[in-house]
């Protein structure tokens, strides 16, 4: 009797609890996207995080950005003019545009978020060192001017972006991160609330001016509009929560589910899916001054040893849809695409030759340690194909586990380790793969080839695309030719929206819900 | 009495700076860098200036002593990451975590203590068999599955809760224990299974002494023996357990916390651990330990009141 009324008492709770009138809000419109993680920051010049990209593109604008072939388009800037030596480009502003304080954009604001962004924050590097001064011509033109032809265009639109903000808000926050009523910029949505772990919550920019030289929204530019009067950004790391919420309908929008979800997801009418190609290149890195890895035989060998379908198999869990033999580090969906320098060498397993190349560099079995991680899913999975592989081909490789941020420091250490596991997000310009291979970076692990150095510096002129594009083929043919990295293949995500939304397409890695909207 | 509770918080001061310097050694030893994780992998360049503006140039043993100094004038530190001051970060996980250890704690007591005392009215029956079976059930589950299972059944089957996200009490008490409800019961069977056990066996001891024997033979009614005079002296036992149970759930259920999306306090030391957010791990840790410590110091405050025979402070 008292077991029954306990069971009774229990299911009173349930059925109170579980069938009341949800509340509702009634008049907003809202957005509630999925995302794997939090933001570090919202200002770029902080943190170059996925997370931060993704919310940053909402908030903030550039003078220039990409659109959706991957190419340079205008954003905050309306015209402009290059000299014939590419030294100097004068840059007339759209007028009218607004920040979400209500200040209009001037020239002052470009001028005072370029010195903040170079000299201030973390992250601009070396991008602009070339650029000798920035001028204020007039209330809405500027000139830079240049040391050498760099690309300019490009390194304003390339993330960490320099974003551009109110000139009191740039000067407030001088070497400071953005933060809460100062996170002021030009973009569609601008910052509702940032609660970490909770959710960043966007709110529609009303006096927001779309760009009217385009006729629709393109990459992260064009003429975006901001159709939900709320988007909320909810951090939901586990991949089976993101599905039950998208499933229950709490969320309208989930993105990284899991490849193995793909049928269930496809068989789901009530949510549309969007595989985001290209999301990853899957890579190792090598240690160039651990030997053997400085050795090009050795590092043949490694390439030689590898049949790089069997690894896909093994990321994608034999969902072909999701992945694709690729031997170059820029897709096949962007234009610096090519497969150069990989004939006969990228996904041609012959174990004679890892044998013949072994022997060659001396190779007494001695022990290559490989860094991994588990954090990324398909990188475990790669690294457990990838070592198997190598093992059977006589090459002695012991995989060292660590969490993703001790395999950072690790590896930037520079020291007790051959190969480590990696993946790359779409590099929209050759200028981000500088870092990689320029001889003494901490990133390029050693590797030191002056031809490689010259071509770098080449490709970071501002030169047409044709000319950049064949100095971009001799700088992939040279990956190959040294064994710089080894590329295995591309690893694409799955991402899913609700059917009742139109207009949703996947691009890089920001999913964009501007222009997005109920049907 | 008094003298008893001022003398262990006296014992909690150095208690409390032991552990700080082993949180702060622990914390800074493991291997991993904020400024790599700022950073990403594209570019190192900037790394030696962040790790200046960070103080993490400085030794080990100097930041030791900045992090005491600043501990001493009431200042945790500013999260790396998060954009706010550690005290900010852990005061807005608290309302979270209290409500999620107070519901899960509720169930664990609801369902645990009833069970308990079913089973030893009748040991080595069906229903003392049945219900030490759900309890051996309970205490193997994995808390991750328990909670995919609740999520299957209750919100992607019947649809009558949320599958995870937090409802502030602000906006309503109705959504706040809504939103509660799966990650509560989710903890409370788990730990309701410990208590059966727990409760079970106290009671079986209690009921088996002189003083039960009496009452039953003064002609007192089944009611009165199990739930006046056994209950009373069963309970001691559990009120320890609820109060180390209480004070570990303050500490946060990562798991649980993480499954359902709850922004506790499991999920700010976990998610700091792993972007070596150190202020936030260091602060958060130390705070969570101090709760533990004064949870503890309560609950045996709290026996004296339960137990009449227990008098603090006096020579027996």
């Amino acid at each position: 009797m008292k077991r029954h009324i306990i069971l009774i008492l229990l299911l009173a709770c349930t059925a109170t609890f579980a069938f009341g009138a949800a509340q509702k809000e009634a008049t907003t419109s809202v957005f509630r996207a999925a995302m794997t993680t939090n933001p570090l920051s919202l200002d770029e010049g902080f943190s170059s995080t996925t997370a931060t990209r993704q919310t940053s593109a909402y908030i903030f604008e550039t003078l220039f950005t990409f659109g959706d072939a991957y190419d340079i388009i205008p954003q905050l800037v309306d015209t402009y003019t290059v000299s014939a030596d590419r030294l100097v480009y004068d840059m007339q502003l759209r007028k009218g545009i607004k920040f979400h304080n209500g200040k209009e954009m001037t020239a002052e604001d470009v001028k005072a978020s370029f010195d903040r962004f170079v000299t201030g924050t973390h992250l601009a590097g070396a991008t602009f060192k070339e650029v000798k001064s920035l001028e204020i011509t007039g209330p809405y033109s500027i000139r830079f001017t240049l040391g050498a032809p760099i690309t300019l265009l490009e390194s304003l639109a390339l993330p960490p972006r320099m974003i551009i903000i109110p000139k009191e808000i740039a000067e407030k926050n001088k070497t400071n991160e953005l933060r809460g009523a100062d996170v002021i910029g030009t973009g569609p949505y601008k910052l509702g609330e940032w609660l970490p772990d909770v959710h960043v919550k966007f709110l529609k920019f009303t006096d927001y001016v779309p760009d009217s030289r385009y006729d629709k929204a393109t990459g992260l530019g064009g003429k975006r509009i901001a159709m939900f009067d709320e988007i909320f950004f909810l951090p939901v790391p586990e991949a089976e929560s993101r599905i039950a919420g998208l499933e229950t309908g709490e969320f309208d929008f989930a993105e990284s589910i899991p490849v193995t979800s793909y049928s269930r997801i496809s068989k789901n009418s009530n949510v549309i899916s969007s595989i985001v190609k290209p999301r990853w290149s899957i890579l190792v890195e090598l240690n160039h001054a651990e030997p053997p890895m400085n050795n090009l035989d050795f590092r043949k060998a490694l390439v030689h040893a590898l049949d790089m379908g069997k690894v896909l198999q093994a990321v994608s869990s034999g969902v072909g849809t999701f992945v694709r033999l690729d031997p170059s580090l820029f897709a096949e969906e962007q234009a610096y695409f090519t497969t150069i320098g990989s004939g006969g060498i990228y996904n041609n397993q012959d174990l004679a030759k890892v044998k013949e190349y072994l022997a060659k560099a001396g190779y007494k079995g001695e022990q290559i340690t490989y860094l991994v991680n588990k954090d990324f899913d398909w990188m475990y999975k790669a690294c457990i194909s990838l070592s198997e592989q190598w093992q059977a081909a006589g090459i002695n490789v012991k995989l060292e586990f660590y969490d993703w941020a001790s395999q950072i420091k690790k590896a930037q250490s520079l020291k007790g380790w051959h190969i480590n596991q990696t993946g790359w997000s779409p590099r929209l310009d050759p200028a981000v793969v500088i870092s990689s291979f320029k001889s003494g970076l901490v990133t390029s692990y050693n590797y030191a080839n002056p031809k490689m150095d010259k071509l770098l510096d080449d490709i970071r002129i501002g030169n047409d695309f044709t000319v950049r594009k064949s100095i971009w083929d001799q700088i992939q043919k040279l990956v190959w030719d040294d064994i710089a990295n080894i590329k295995i293949g591309d690893y694409f995500e799955l991402e899913a929206i609700n059917k009742k939304y139109q207009g949703f397409t996947s691009f890089y890695v920001i999913p964009r819900f501007w222009n997005v909207s109920a049907k | 009495m008094f003298s008893y509770i001022i003398k262990r918080i006296l014992i909690l001061i150095p208690t409390w700076i032991l552990l700080g310097i082993l949180i702060f050694f622990i914390i800074n030893m493991i291997p991993g860098d904020p400024v790599a994780i700022m950073l990403g992998t594209e570019s190192a360049e900037n790394a030696e200036i962040i790790r200046e503006r960070m103080g993490l140039n400085k030794p080990i043993v100097e930041r030791l002593g900045i992090w005491i100094f600043d501990l001493l004038r009431g200042d945790l530190g500013e999260s790396y990451f998060l954009g706010r001051s550690v005290a900010q970060s852990i005061l807005e996980r608290i309302p979270v975590t209290l409500s999620l250890a107070f519901f899960g704690m509720l169930f664990s007591v609801i369902i645990g203590i009833p069970l308990g005392i079913l089973a030893s009215l009748k040991p080595n029956s069906l229903r003392d068999t049945s219900i030490m079976g759900f309890s051996l059930l309970g205490i193997s589950i994995p808390e991750f599955f328990l909670g995919l299972l609740l999520i299957y059944a209750l919100s992607l089957g019947l649809n009558l809760f949320p599958s995870g996200g937090y409802s502030p009490l602000s906006r309503g008490a109705f959504s706040w224990i809504r939103s509660l409800f799966l990650p509560s019961l989710s903890i409370g069977i788990i730990w309701s299974a410990y208590i059966a056990r727990l409760m079970r066996s106290s009671m079986l001891e209690v009921l088996n002494q002189d003083f039960i024997t009496t009452a039953r033979a003064k002609g007192q009614t089944e009611y009165i023996v199990v739930m006046k005079h056994a209950l009373r002296n069963g309970i001691l036992p559990i009120v320890t357990a609820i109060g180390m149970i209480f004070a570990l759930l303050l500490s946060g259920a990562f798991i649980t916390e993480y499954l359902f999306r709850l922004p506790g306090a499991g999920s700010l030391i976990i998610s700091s651990i792993k972007k070596r957010d150190y202020p936030v791990v260091q602060g958060g840790l130390l705070f969570f330990a101090s709760s533990i410590l004064l949870v503890n110091l309560l609950v045996d405050i709290l026996y004296a009141f339960i137990d009449p025979r227990i008098k603090y402070g006096k020579k027996s």
